[in-house]
């Protein structure tokens, strides 16, 4: 664990560079404990690339990992309606989410979009799902789609 | 380069390859990695999983869904439908094919309905086939009338190889097998079914079976009113015990188990305690219920075998022939301060609401490094609420058992 005053630098796809508190992306990313544990995390000098992770989704992130270093004494259910809350993004933005949480290896973040999507799907008939998920070519023929159809007539 | 970045490079290198940028066209649903698809659908039922195979061309040919460890089925339909039973009983057989030749993991199935549309073979073709792809956790809930016979499960549970974790909830019969019992990675068994009128000593036979043919066994819940049950000899590994009893026909309970660090017992009318060794128990948990105010001098036996616990939760009650609850006040003032042994290492104590309360101050005395106790008390509109009191100084607990006292005018 770092001491809590140091800063740290993540560098978005963007090249914008957010400064954040160590200890906050210590808790929760596996990858920056990781370097900042074996010292390949030089202070002076490094930014951590995420090429992949846009300013957007990265402000996000950052405002998820310290909402929940501040806030992890908080009751359940006042972190879960923040959580809620939090994860009210349309589908492109839980993708966005979901990618930036799975490349960081923040595990907590991972298992609330899991969660968030099993709800979204659990129940819905397929129509309403390729909706939610924004599936607009689904790649069926006609005669594919009747079959299927035909086969799990409770799925549509 | 040092490992984390290598690290770093590689699920880099995976989020690039599926970036929206990349191929704006497709969607992006199919472009997740697997390792996350799987993540999410191993999240949801077995039969939603399958029902994403239906979403677009791409997902389907990847049918993502057999390549899940863990299945899970949940069957709820009150009502005598045999179509939707026959759908079901396909799916789950096409599930258990799917896997076939690979492993399952998990193994859930969830059945509550009535009885009639439902085939005992079914469901035993259904646990065979779990146990045939060498399940290690098998989770089992049935639910159905109480006036059908239970389903025995097939006989090749009770000789896996593999199963790490066995749960049985409901209307699930144990006692058809006089087939040997053994699991030899078997780490948790929870017996929350109903065994059945009259079956006592073969109750009791088959538990200590399990517990002798289950070499690892580290957990271990009965649940569900066994009865008969009234020695228990566990294993060295066992951690945790929990066991629900009702001991009407029996005079004696004898525990021995020598590695326990968690007891929770729930027991009706016990007459006698015969602990043999509970020395390494650091938490208990005591519901017990006396019909009689007289046989609860066995509760001392009980306590003397467990005086080493740092957690304490109980919840004593004693009734009256006709059924009556007896409150404090009315109780024979007999041997207990000296009964209760010291309690070295308690460090909070808890009394339950319900709990008859008269031993509390002799538990103050007799745990001198007590931090906390906490009674739970009927609050503004019959709410339970909990009461905690931190009586770290020797004065604080003396203060609490005079005020007990007081208020209850002992």
């Amino acid at each position: 664990m770092g001491s809590p005053l140091k800063k740290i630098m993540l560098c978005s796809s963007e090249k914008e560079i957010f400064s954040v508190e160590e200890q906050v992306m210590v808790q929760h990313s596996v990858i920056i404990n990781n370097m900042i544990e074996d010292g390949s995390y030089n202070y002076e000098e490094s930014k951590i690339p995420l090429d992949c992770v846009d300013s957007k989704t990265l402000k996000k992130v950052i405002d998820y990992c310290t909402y929940h270093t501040h806030h992890h004494n908080d009751n359940q259910e006042d972190l879960e309606a923040w959580d809620a809350q939090f994860l009210n993004v349309d589908s492109n933005g839980l993708y966005d989410l979901l990618m930036a949480a799975n490349y960081l290896e923040i595990r907590n973040l991972l298992d609330l979009i899991y969660r968030t999507i099993k709800n979204m799907i659990k129940g819905k008939k397929i129509d309403e799902i390729r909706r939610i998920l924004n599936i607009k070519d689904h790649g069926f023929t006609p005669e594919e789609e009747e079959q299927n159809r035909k086969e799990y007539p409770h799925f549509y | 380069m040092n490992p984390s970045f290598c690290r770093m490079r590689k699920s880099l290198k995976i989020a690039i390859d599926s970036s929206p940028n990349n191929d704006k066209e497709k969607d992006r649903l199919s472009n997740l990695p697997e390792d996350i698809v799987c993540q999410i659908l191993s999240h949801v039922d077995t039969s939603i999983a399958c029902r994403t195979s239906a979403l677009s061309k791409d997902w389907n040919r990847r049918s993502v869904w057999t390549m899940l460890p863990d299945l899970s089925f949940h069957y709820w339909f009150p009502l005598y439908s045999p179509d939707y039973y026959r759908g079901f009983n396909e799916f789950v057989n096409k599930a258990l094919d799917s896997r076939k030749g690979k492993h399952i993991r998990r193994f859930h199935l969830h059945f509550s309905s009535e009885g009639r549309s439902f085939r005992p073979s079914d469901f035993q073709k259904w646990i065979s086939g779990a146990i045939e792809c060498a399940a290690e956790e098998i989770n089992i809930e049935l639910n159905r009338d109480p006036c059908f016979h239970q389903i025995e499960l097939p006989l090749t549970v009770f000789s896996s190889a593999t199963l790490t974790t066995l749960k049985l909830y409901g209307h699930i019969s144990i006692f058809a097998t006089n087939s040997p019992v053994w699991l030899p990675k078997l780490k948790i068994l929870d017996l929350s079914t109903h065994p059945c009128q009259g079956c006592g000593m073969e109750a009791e036979r088959l538990v200590n079976s399990f517990l002798s043919n289950c070499p690892v066994l580290q957990e271990f819940y009965l649940n569900g009113e066994w009865n008969m049950m009234s020695i228990v000899r566990a294993p060295y590994t066992l951690k945790k015990l929990n066991v629900h009893v009702d001991s009407f026909v029996n005079d004696s309970f004898e525990i021995d188990a020598p590695s326990l660090e968690f007891f929770c017992l729930q027991q009706s009318s016990p007459v006698r305690y015969v602990i043999m060794n509970l020395n390494n128990v650091v938490a208990a948990r005591l519901s017990i219920l006396f019909e009689f105010i007289s046989d609860r001098s066995c509760l001392f036996d009980l306590f003397q075998g467990l005086s080493n616990v740092k957690y304490l939760y109980l919840n004593i009650q004693y009734r009256e022939l006709h059924g009556l609850p007896v409150i404090n006040k009315n109780l024979p003032a007999d041997d207990r301060d000296d009964r209760l042994p010291q309690f070295p290492n308690l460090l909070c104590l808890y009394f339950d609401g319900s709990s008859n309360m008269d031993l509390l101050p002799s538990f103050l005395q007799k745990s001198p490094n007590l931090e906390t106790f906490i009674i739970q008390v009927k609050g503004p509109q019959d709410k339970w609420q909990l009461n905690s009191f931190c009586v770290k100084s020797p004065q604080d607990k003396q203060e609490y058992a005079e005020a007990y006292k007081h208020a209850w005018g002992r």
